[in-house]
């Protein structure tokens, strides 16, 4: 897919983000924002992320891949922000694509914590077409506790006779948090716990919810957020979970699901 | 008790599955370290951890994390078979 990439700034200059614009000989249908996943998460996604925007440049849908706040090359410290200040940078990219770009209409693809916060942000963007949630956080309470989990088992596995698995949960109720290199204040961490995406839902546009595992079933939760959604549709793909992996992993299917999803509804 | 062999079979056929090892199941040894003869590794044993929860019904804390807990399929059995019968 031949599209043209730039580097832009927008949110008042401190937010870097790289747009896909779509090759000139291919039908325009307005554009997506691609929501990052979380810390160490956001970097093992990267290529697959990348590869998304360009394919979704290659149908028409120019995309904006942007960093949050604290992230990538976008200005600030990780450790003084959280999901808060991540969607107003949503919001932020929303209003550049429609005011600076002129393009619309807009969606969100997300992926984890990226698909949840695009899910809270369509609650107060009437503006949103659609929304594409990738394996999305649906119990921050369990994502917080999953945290502690892969420090315990990374502490269990280089700290031998040293590990101490009380020591390791203390160290995850300081006031900055330690998670793989990422500092993580407190308040960010209650924010992380308070996500909640199982309630009923005013966004009324098109929803694609997709899990990503070894099996190729929709999750007793998915299908659970689907349905609180008018038009949710839920799908499976047997896919490595890339956001974990360092290797590369092949993308494709979940690109060509996402994609004759994304072609239906435009 | 020890862990019957129709636990060891689950557990080996969820590690496969999740992990995407490129084995099947019945090849992997009851007593085979994972780290050493699989290439198990953090993240991999996260999975397993989450598969452990998600699929056998247990749930696990803090003081269940050990690498003599997670070095083979047989103590990974016996920490599904003492979790039940604590749960129970």
């Amino acid at each position: 897919m031949n599209c043209e990439q730039q580097a832009v700034r927008l949110g008042r200059g401190e937010l870097h983000g790289i747009y896909y614009e779509p090759p000139p000989d291919t039908e325009a249908s307005g554009a997506a924002i691609i929501c990052d996943p979380f810390a160490e998460e956001k970097k093992c996604a990267q290529r697959t992320l990348a590869e998304t925007a360009r394919m979704l440049a290659g149908t028409g849908i120019a995309a904006l891949h942007f960093d949050y706040r604290g992230t990538g090359d976008s200005s600030g410290d990780f450790a003084d922000f959280g999901p808060r200040q991540w969607q107003e940078d949503i919001q932020a990219a929303i209003e550049f694509v429609h005011t600076q770009l002129e393009v619309s209409p807009v969606g969100l693809l997300g992926l984890r914590l990226g698909a949840s916060l695009a899910a809270q942000v369509a609650e107060q963007n009437a503006t949103i077409a659609w929304l594409v949630l990738w394996e999305p956080i649906i119990d921050g309470h369990q994502f917080v506790r999953n945290n502690l989990r892969r420090s315990l088992i990374k502490a269990m596995l280089t700290q031998g006779g040293e590990f101490s698995a009380p020591q390791v949960t203390n160290r995850h109720q300081a006031e900055l948090i330690d998670l793989d290199g990422y500092q993580i204040s407190a308040p960010t961490q209650a924010e992380l716990a308070q996500i909640d995406l199982s309630g009923p839902k005013t966004f009324s546009q098109p929803v694609l919810v997709v899990n990503i595992a070894a099996r190729a079933q929709v999750t007793n939760e998915t299908q659970t957020l689907t349905d609180s959604y008018n038009r949710g549709q839920a799908q499976a793909v047997v896919l490595e979970p890339f956001w974990n992996r360092i290797g590369i992993i092949d993308g494709e299917p979940l690109l060509r699901m996402t994609q004759q999803w994304l072609q239906q509804i435009v | 008790m020890a862990p019957t062999g129709e636990l060891k079979n689950q557990l080996k056929q969820m590690i496969v599955e999740r992990l995407f090892l490129n084995i099947a199941p019945e090849d992997m040894a009851d007593d085979a370290s994972l780290m050493d003869t699989y290439g198990i590794d953090s993240v991999n044993l996260f999975e397993i951890v989450v598969g452990l929860e998600d699929e056998f019904g247990i749930s696990l804390e803090d003081e269940d994390f050990s690498v003599e807990t997670f070095a083979t399929i047989n103590s990974i059995a016996a920490l599904v078979d003492r979790k039940r019968a604590e749960e129970q």
